[in-house]
């Protein structure tokens, strides 16, 4: 379980994260918000990419607080960040093999994890020869979320995986990871909180650094404010 | 046939049909280009490695060389041995001078724009022959080996041979560096640092331990060819400049990242220059060919891109 003891985070004097505190248990868990809420620099700061000023972020009770991104990875923490961050002239199978290949407990199983990745973006299989650089916007997320799995996560965090896409592959892309939630524990940071919620059991509204609204996915999708101002209704 | 495809038969053509002339010629022309070529490569695939790989330009480049060759030169005379076994212990302190400089300097600039590296790594050159310059004076040094006189005859021909060890050297650092780079964990590493930094830092690879030893291993390998410098040439706190200049050029005009080409320009390029050495009075012209065929090349290549 990935556990955010009321941390605080800033960058130079400007104030981001404020006491915030949530969890992560074996669930899908959404982290809803405006643009500058936050969502970002919280998603950085547990990977260890922004200073935590206070607080605390324990995977499985192991404090991991402050440590370098790549200790992260290796105990266990995944990320499919906003730019998804491929290594361009690679090609897709490298792209995936290299993440697992960093990460000592999935090294020796990386050709059975390659084989269920291409399982679930068949895709991926088809392109595995291509450079990352020539595949479609859509390919490349998919091809981010696939090299993210490779490490065998306990925790899957997503940063805004819809953004930029066409909404069928929006709705493929959800639909994907309302499956993998019976895996691994997903945390998925979103503006698109209509499609989010058909595939989180939960969710946290985040405004100027701290959470606002907490609640099961039903909770928020009726909740008045939530539709008011995230699902336009 | 596509237009690039038939553009590099012509000039594949043109470089076959210029060496089979130059080979008529004055076959000893060729003989000496290729051999001049094997250090040029040797000297210029470490650069290709950080600065096409991962990167980093490193202005020091030849003044490592130069620090190298320093070493064991003095290691060779104080212990009475042979340079190339002075290697041995040259290389391993190479790499460990690699890795001071990366957390002393570049470590601080990696992240800045390239220029701040051009400007500490120009820096670390003058410290480094300023620094050798006043522990052993300018006083140009030589160690003199009788093996490195070794020549052969073919026909009317004769030619020194030692110099072909340089080719060796070569084409052993180019298959090291290849298969450290598609066959070992890190060298996988370091093509993705170079690529996306971010995104290896994301995929839980550590990127400054990577920058670390890769331009460790450029060190370590000047370590190495240094001591094979040493042997032929002799070496002056000032020494390595003028390689650290070929060595980008060469970089440039391979296309960064690409270490196979590092080969075949420095056969161009030392071929020319020891083309120009062979008309009487020509000696004086041969850096500016090199340079004046750099910039023909890069010229051509940006036309190619632009149109």
């Amino acid at each position: 379980m990935l556990k955010i003891d009321s941390i605080s985070c800033s960058y130079g004097r400007l104030g981001v994260i404020h006491d915030l505190s949530m969890e992560v248990g074996a669930e899908s868990v959404g982290l809803f918000g405006p643009n500058g809420a936050g969502k970002t620099t919280l998603v950085n700061a547990i990977f260890g990419m922004v200073p935590v000023k206070s607080g605390t972020i324990t995977l499985d009770g192991q404090d991991i607080t402050g440590k370098p991104t790549h200790e992260i990875v290796r105990s266990g923490v995944a990320l499919v960040p906003q730019a998804r961050e491929l290594f361009p002239f690679m090609t897709v199978r490298e792209n995936l093999m290299v993440a697992a290949e960093q990460v000592p407990h999935a090294r020796e199983r990386s050709s059975e994890t390659l084989e269920e990745v291409v399982s679930i973006f068949p895709i991926l299989g088809e392109r595995s020869r291509q450079l990352a650089v020539t595949l479609s916007g859509g390919q490349q997320r998919m091809l981010a979320v696939g090299r993210s799995l490779m490490a065998r996560p306990r925790v899957l965090i997503l940063d805004e995986p819809s953004l930029g896409l066409q909404p069928s592959i929006v709705h493929e892309l959800f639909s994907i990871l309302g499956e993998m939630k019976k895996e691994i524990s997903i945390l998925v940071a979103e503006q698109n909180v209509r499609e989010s919620l058909r595939s989180v059991d939960r969710g946290y509204v985040l405004e100027n650094g701290r959470i606002v609204i907490a609640g099961s996915a039903s909770e928020l999708a009726h909740d008045p404010e939530v539709e008011r101002s995230y699902l336009g209704l | 046939m596509s237009k690039t495809l038939r553009l590099q038969i012509i000039l594949g053509g043109c470089v076959v049909v210029a060496a089979v002339l130059i080979f008529l010629w004055k076959p000893t022309v060729l003989i000496y280009g290729v051999q001049r070529a094997g250090l040029y490569a040797a000297i210029a695939l470490p650069m290709a490695l950080i600065l096409g790989v991962v990167h980093i330009v490193n202005l020091a480049h030849g003044e490592l060389m130069m620090v190298a060759a320093y070493i064991t030169y003095y290691l060779s005379r104080s212990l009475g041995v042979d340079p190339f076994v002075a290697m041995l212990i040259t290389a391993p302190v190479m790499f460990g001078v690699g890795i001071l400089i990366y957390k002393l300097t570049i470590s601080h600039a990696v992240k800045g724009p390239e220029l701040n590296q051009l400007i500490l790594t120009f820096g670390v050159a003058m410290v480094l022959s300023q620094l050798v310059n006043l522990l052993t004076t300018s006083q140009t040094r030589k160690i003199s080996l009788d093996y490195v006189t070794a020549s052969a005859t073919i026909g009317e021909t004769s030619f020194g041979t030692y110099n072909f060890l340089f080719v060796g050297l070569a084409a052993a650092v180019l298959i090291g560096l290849q298969l450290f780079l598609k066959r070992t964990r890190l060298g996988q590493a370091a093509t993705a640092v170079g690529q996306n930094p971010n995104g290896a830092e994301i995929i839980g690879i550590d990127v400054q331990r990577t920058y670390t030893i890769v331009v460790a291993i450029a060190a370590g390998l000047m370590g190495i060819i240094g001591t094979f410098f040493l042997t032929k040439f002799s070496i002056f706190p000032a020494v390595g400049g003028a390689y650290t200049m070929k060595s980008f050029c060469l970089v440039a005009m391979a296309g960064i990242g690409n270490l196979p080409m590092i080969v075949v320009s420095s056969l161009i390029l030392a071929v020319a220059e020891s083309s120009i050495q062979a008309i009487p009075g020509g000696s004086g012209w041969a850096p500016l060919v090199f340079f004046a065929l750099i910039i023909l090349v890069i010229m051509t290549r940006s036309f190619r891109r632009s149109s």
